[in-house]
């Protein structure tokens, strides 16, 4: 959806809600919304608006929601929006309005419930970057002989890292609850694949042609498995 | 994420223009004939605390109760005068005026399965129930799920992070029951929280998407459909019907191949703070992606909101019978109260708290008197629940428990009544009537809407 598709809204009359969220569409665009008087619930969230495209919106004198997140508006648009009589929610979160551009809007507006939503860059400011899960265990690799990979059992959420050690690549395959084989991807020559998989799992690992090279099986923890 | 929405009458009249061709086909017009025009929710998010939360220490302290009844802890005040939460539920204690807490529903069911049943499906078991029969009345989850669009695209509803189990046997309550198996929840994994041994072996059949599908040399769909149709052929087995093999299928293949519900699942597309505002664990980033799941379009969402992942499986569930205070201390108020005020700040900061609710059920409430084990026992006598969003009026409380909190003290209600106020909110009249396999007609819904709204 862009501008372009907007085109085609004023033929469509009567609309009362209008969800714009994540489209292409631009500041301009917006000017085809002009012709929708009956409109009350406007989404904007996360599209490229501007200060100068919600000019176009001032005459939309029903809007009663308006939903700006995510955009880059500014003080300059909201001054726009001080017609609008009837308007009840707006949401600005992550927009570069700031303090003196919302306390002007609620003075010309002052039954408007304004959100801001939270300043990011306070969040975590005590929790310290949880690092990634280091691998605990080493797993045995099983070379293909006369065992064959047991079925994966349902378990716990964990982490493999397969280290392709060999020349050439290889086929990674997860053995199903049923005994079945689900191919997962190739690993390159001296590459490594980090794996989300889950404890009691077996993976196969063959050549290019499938035969069967050998095969893991997934413990409790965070692992590494070396195919040599 | 595109649709709009005409006046009613005049959707009908201009439905000759937007048959197709003179419009975009990404614009989807909404005129649901059979959901309310005046509805405010379009997306319902059940926060399900599995076990029995307790009502003293939560929603409804008793601070001038006797001491063996009170409980250990202190109640503080909330946004709103006159209510009080308790002490460990300072961050939700900020969101009250987003919430109506109803403190005096009541039931008669003293069991985990059965209390559990009675809150999710709004009716009482009768006689032995099975999880998974057909003849069990349909989860919430379920019923709301009948009355969405079922060819938009994404599954019209889906349960986290796995089903509950009482030592060792799946409950009965969760599924579709009688409206059949088209309507069960997708059962869905989150992909988060620390992975530990033990609670959970049992998996259920649930769809652990795998994130690195499009590393694979899979080329085309029908490849990939392949795939699934042998992966849960092994799986399911050869006794089911058919037709839930296929819905189970057209579901998992849409949601493997680039749906909107896809990238929702990957949770390392979200930012790392917003991630840390829920907490890092199973019950916070659950709650996380409730959020992202609505926001790609799925309808109705049930979480249950456990600490699992920080104490084996002594933190999977809320059944404090024994060391009750310390536990609702250290893990499960702490992972309730983070995940639950971030879900709410991230809804209202999106624009997205207006149309959609979130209601909060438990099994029960906990005895009033503690036991020698320092913990508290069933108690479907009285016990609390709440709703916020989807047009709920906040900062309100509806109905009380006696002075011990044993009983209900004023405005008596029952599940049923919380669920016909959630069809109220989804605009649901609570009084249709639908057809089970066999013909027979139910009314869906047996309570009465409480004036939440």
């Amino acid at each position: 959806m862009t501008d372009d598709g907007l085109k085609l809204l004023p033929a469509l009359g009567q609309v009362v809600s209008l969800n714009l969220r994540d489209t292409r569409i631009t500041g301009a665009g917006l000017v085809n919304l002009k012709k929708l008087k009956g409109l009350r619930r406007l989404h904007l969230e996360r599209t490229r608006v501007d200060d100068a495209g919600l000019a176009n919106l001032s005459v939309l004198s029903e809007l009663e929601y308006l939903n700006l997140y995510g955009t880059g508006i500014g003080d300059e648009g909201l001054i726009h929006l001080e017609a609008l009589k009837n308007l009840k929610q707006i949401y600005l979160w992550q927009t570069k309005v700031t303090d003196a551009g919302a306390k002007r809007l609620l003075k010309a507006l002052p039954d408007l419930r304004l959100s801001r939503g939270v300043v990011l860059a306070e969040l975590m400011a005590t929790d310290k970057a949880k690092p990634k899960p280091e691998p605990e265990e080493v797993l045995k690799w099983i070379p293909a002989g006369d065992v064959k990979p047991p079925k994966s059992r349902p378990g716990s959420f964990i982490y493999v890292n397969f280290e392709n050690k060999r020349k050439q690549a290889v086929k990674l395959y997860w053995v199903e609850y049923g005994g079945g084989l689900k191919l997962y991807g190739e690993i390159e020559a001296g590459a490594t694949r980090r794996q989300t998989t889950y404890s009691d799992a077996s993976w196969l690992v063959t050549d290019l042609s499938d035969k069967h090279l050998g095969h893991f099986r997934t413990g409790l923890k965070e692992a590494i498995a070396i195919i040599p | 994420m595109l649709s709009l929405q005409h006046s009613r009458r005049d959707f009908l009249r201009s439905s000759v223009g937007l048959s197709g061709l003179t419009l975009p086909t990404f614009f989807k017009a909404q005129a649901k004939s059979s959901l309310s025009a005046n509805r405010k929710a379009k997306s319902c998010i059940i926060i399900y605390t599995w076990g029995g939360m307790s009502h003293y220490e939560s929603f409804d302290p008793k601070p001038d109760a006797p001491a063996e009844f009170r409980g250990e802890f202190k109640p503080i005040s909330t946004a709103t005068p006159g209510i009080q939460f308790c002490e460990h539920l300072p961050l939700l204690a900020r969101h009250s005026e987003k919430l109506a807490i109803v403190r005096s529903v009541h039931h008669d069911q003293g069991g985990h399965q059965q209390g559990m049943y009675t809150t999710l499906t709004g009716h009482k078991p009768i006689g032995g129930i099975k999880a998974k029969s057909r003849d069990n009345w349909p989860s919430l989850t379920s019923m709301l799920s009948r009355f969405q669009d079922q060819t938009a695209g994404t599954p019209t509803a889906i349960r986290m992070p796995y089903s509950m189990y009482d030592n060792g046997t799946q409950m009965a309550g969760e599924g579709a029951g009688w409206l059949g198996s088209n309507y069960d929840p997708i059962l869905l994994r989150t992909p988060a929280g620390k992975p530990y041994g033990g609670v959970n072996r049992f998996t259920d059949r649930e769809l652990n998407l795998k994130l690195n599908v499009q590393e694979h040399r899979v080329s085309n769909r029908n490849s990939l459909l392949e795939q699934m149709d042998h992966d849960l052929g092994q799986r399911i087995g050869s006794d089911i019907a058919y037709d839930q093999l296929d819905h189970f299928r057209r579901m998992a293949a849409d949601m493997l191949i680039g749906s909107p519900v896809r990238d929702a699942y990957d949770l390392e597309q979200e930012d790392p703070r917003i991630r840390a505002m829920y907490g890092d664990h199973m019950g916070g980033q659950t709650l996380l992606l409730s959020r992202r799941l609505v926001e790609a379009g799925v309808p109705v969402v049930q979480a249950l909101c456990s600490a699992s992942d920080l104490a084996g499986g002594g933190g999977d569930n809320w059944d404090t019978h024994r060391g009750h205070f310390p536990k609702m201390k250290d893990r499960l108020l702490p992972v309730f109260d983070r995940s639950v005020s971030a879900l709410l700040t991230d809804l209202e900061m999106r624009g997205m708290l207006e149309e959609t609710l979130v209601v909060f059920l438990t099994d029960f409430g906990r005895t009033p008197k503690i036991n020698n084990n320092g913990g508290r026992d069933h108690h479907p006598g009285v016990y609390s629940l709440a709703l916020a969003g989807g047009g709920i009026r906040g900062g309100q409380v509806y109905g009380s428990s006696d002075s011990k909190g044993a009983e209900p003290g004023s405005y008596a209600c029952t599940p049923a009544d919380v669920h016909a106020t959630v069809y109220q909110a989804m605009g649901i009249d609570h009084r249709t009537e639908l057809y089970d396999q066999l013909d027979r007609p139910f009314q869906i819904c047996d309570g009465q809407p409480l004036p939440l709204l």
